[in-house]
């Protein structure tokens, strides 16, 4: 990972991408406003709160969108740390096993059913306990002498997946059919209904852990030429891998707990941006995070508009996969011929 | 050479066997793998004959008793051998493809039944009671179970149908589309499905489209793991069914099961779309 470009990274240079990738999820996020399945009146919206317009615009369409932009944002901007913590570009939430994690205690919800203790906070609670149990195991089998060692807790996050896998094997064969299929609909990563309680809880929450990283941005450029760069240059390694891993596997978890386990928005995104921006962190962590913003704010409009055409509802989640995958296999390939990996 | 006879003897006999006078071999040990089929054979009075059945048939509360042979994908084909069944139950819905023949190969007759509208509810009922030699009991009981859809709809058939809405479940929102058994109990109760028009039986909905064409009802199916979630529909003040309180939630089992309990389920819509 080259960061040749970081000499370009002036205070000037940081806030024209900053202000060009922010106005490009607000574009996005205001053409998903006006893009949907019903047509809608904004001046009819604006007059009438009681009316039709109103609550397919304020009650249905525009907390799904703000619900993307955040999950997106905050999904980029963990593949991005995750990135420089592992040094390698092909590093993802769902790599380290926070994604596992949550997936299968948001299973486990099913048991108890939608209604359980703690109404519709049962599902998003259990996900987000299933990622700190994830992150809690990987951060204890990651570690050598105490140090936080990038390929261990690779390693130990692919095996905490596999374990997630088959608790989720497992508790498939204790829940009813539409349990089930309920449970299966929450897997594959949808933003679906949302209500605009958990899109304010959500925002307040990933608002802060983005600050923390984003505060880390110049220890990222550090990190990611190497342990001994970085001790040269003065970084504590350990404490900064520490926060963040913390700081991302506490972002990654919100996100699924609230929308499921979308996949590859945080190595599409990154990616992307990287090659636009180059590889400073001061350049490209704001810029995902606004470039994440607006990719899953469009695919998910993609997805709902993909209702007019089959006539239900394919989960987001289907749609990033399907971009990211081939995605991460050209990425996977070029870097196999430059013997990178 | 010599299996080859022995199976078209097996064959002729199998032929005979469906000749017009012969009366249908009684079963006498019958395992169900869908929780329809059991209510269906409880309600042909066979329900005592029946020695194993799958993890979710749960009615009637007699069938709680009966020894589990497991979950209805994937049963334990030894504990249904160990029953020593002389006819097998499954229903497509539920159940995988190889599943049949791996159960024909232990040596049971396997009657498959495979449910898409109401019509295939009464004939699956017909069906079942001839596996079990109760065809005049099915006959009765189709005739029956017609009767009180047809008063039904005659209550209803001269009122406007009033625009319903069946949710499966509210997150992400998934309804009962058109091409389902569910699709015509919301007909014969008097209700104008306003997802009918999917293509699929049960389409994960889009919530503006639920918006637009309000629903003046809708019932939410329960699915026993606790009460479903509905805020993701009160949230939605322009619904004429929330504004009215016309939403209801009502036992799944009754809407979503095709066998004989769900004319109790169009008796039940027909009441909360016509009160």
């Amino acid at each position: 990972m080259s960061i040749s470009k970081a000499a370009r990274a002036t205070p000037a240079r940081v806030t024209a991408v900053t202000l060009a990738a922010f106005g490009l999820a607000v574009g996005a996020i205001l053409a998903s406003l006006v893009l949907g399945v019903e047509r809608v009146s904004l001046a009819r919206a604006l007059a009438d709160r009681g009316s039709l317009d109103a609550d397919i615009l304020f009650s249905a369409r525009a907390p799904r969108v703000l619900l993307g932009a955040l999950v997106g944002a905050a999904l980029s901007a963990a593949g991005v740390a995750f990135q420089a913590l592992l040094r390698n570009p092909l590093a993802d939430p769902y790599v380290l096993g926070v994604s596992g994690g949550a997936a299968a205690a948001g299973t486990a919800a099913a048991l108890l059913g939608g209604a359980g203790l703690l109404g519709i906070w049962t599902r998003p609670a259990f996900a987000f306990g299933g990622a700190l149990g994830a992150v809690a195991l990987v951060y204890a089998f990651g570690r050598v002498r105490g140090a936080l060692v990038p390929h261990v807790a690779l390693l130990a996050g692919v095996v905490v997946n596999a374990l997630a896998g088959a608790i989720i094997l497992a508790l498939r064969l204790f829940l009813a059919p539409f349990a089930l299929a309920d449970a299966l609909a929450w897997l594959t990563g949808a933003l679906g209904s949302v209500d605009v309680m958990r899109v304010g809880a959500l925002a307040v929450y990933a608002l802060v852990a983005l600050v923390v990283l984003a505060t880390r941005a110049v220890d990222m450029n550090a990190l990611s030429l190497g342990e001994e760069a970085a001790r040269t240059v003065g970084v504590d390694v350990e404490r900064t891998r520490r926060v963040i891993f913390f700081a991302a596997s506490l972002l990654t978890a919100a996100a699924v707990a609230f929308a499921g386990p979308i996949g590859f928005v945080g190595i599409v995104v990154p990616h992307a941006v990287r090659r636009l921006v180059g590889a400073d962190h001061r350049l490209l962590l704001p810029a995902s995070i606004c470039g994440g913003a607006a990719f899953l704010v469009l695919t998910d409009t993609a997805s709902r508009l993909a209702f007019l055409a089959l006539g239900t509802e394919p989960a987001v989640g289907i749609l990033t996969a399907l971009i990211g995958a081939p995605l991460f296999l050209v990425i996977l390939r070029r870097r196999v011929g430059e013997r990178a990996l | 050479m010599k299996r080859l006879a022995c199976a078209l003897l097996l064959m002729m006999a199998a032929a005979c066997h469906r000749g017009p006078q012969a009366k249908p071999r009684e079963a006498r040990r019958i395992v169900s793998l869908a929780p329809s089929t059991t209510e269906i054979l409880f309600a042909l009075g066979v329900g005592d004959r029946v020695v194993g059945v799958d993890q979710y048939s749960d009615w009637p509360p007699a069938a709680a008793k009966i020894p589990r042979v497991g979950n209805d994908l994937t049963p334990s084909v030894e504990r249904i051998l160990a029953l020593k069944p002389d006819v097998i139950f499954i229903a497509t819905s539920a159940n995988s493809r190889e599943l049949p023949d791996e159960l024909e190969r232990i040596g049971a007759r396997v009657v498959i039944s495979q449910v898409e509208t109401l019509d295939d509810v009464w004939r699956d009922i017909t069906v079942t009671g001839d596996a079990v030699g109760r065809h005049d009991a099915a006959t009765a009981l189709v005739a029956g179970l017609r009767a009180r859809v047809a008063a039904t709809h005659a209550r209803v058939a001269s009122l406007p149908p009033v625009k319903a809405l069946v949710v499966v479940w509210a997150d992400p929102l998934t309804v009962v589309g058109g091409h389902s058994f569910v699709d015509d109990e919301i007909r014969a109760a008097g209700g104008d499905n306003i997802a009918g028009d999917s293509a699929q039986p049960y389409p994960q909905y889009s919530v503006e489209r639920m918006l637009a064409r309000a629903p003046e009802v809708i019932v939410v199916g329960s699915h026993k793991a606790g009460g479903p979630v509905l805020t993701p529909l009160t949230a939605h003040a322009s619904l004429p069914a929330v504004k009215n309180g016309r939403l209801h939630t009502v036992d799944g089992d009754l809407l979503f099961r095709p066998g004989p309990r769900l004319v109790d389920g169009i008796e039940l819509l027909a009441r909360l779309f016509h009160p």
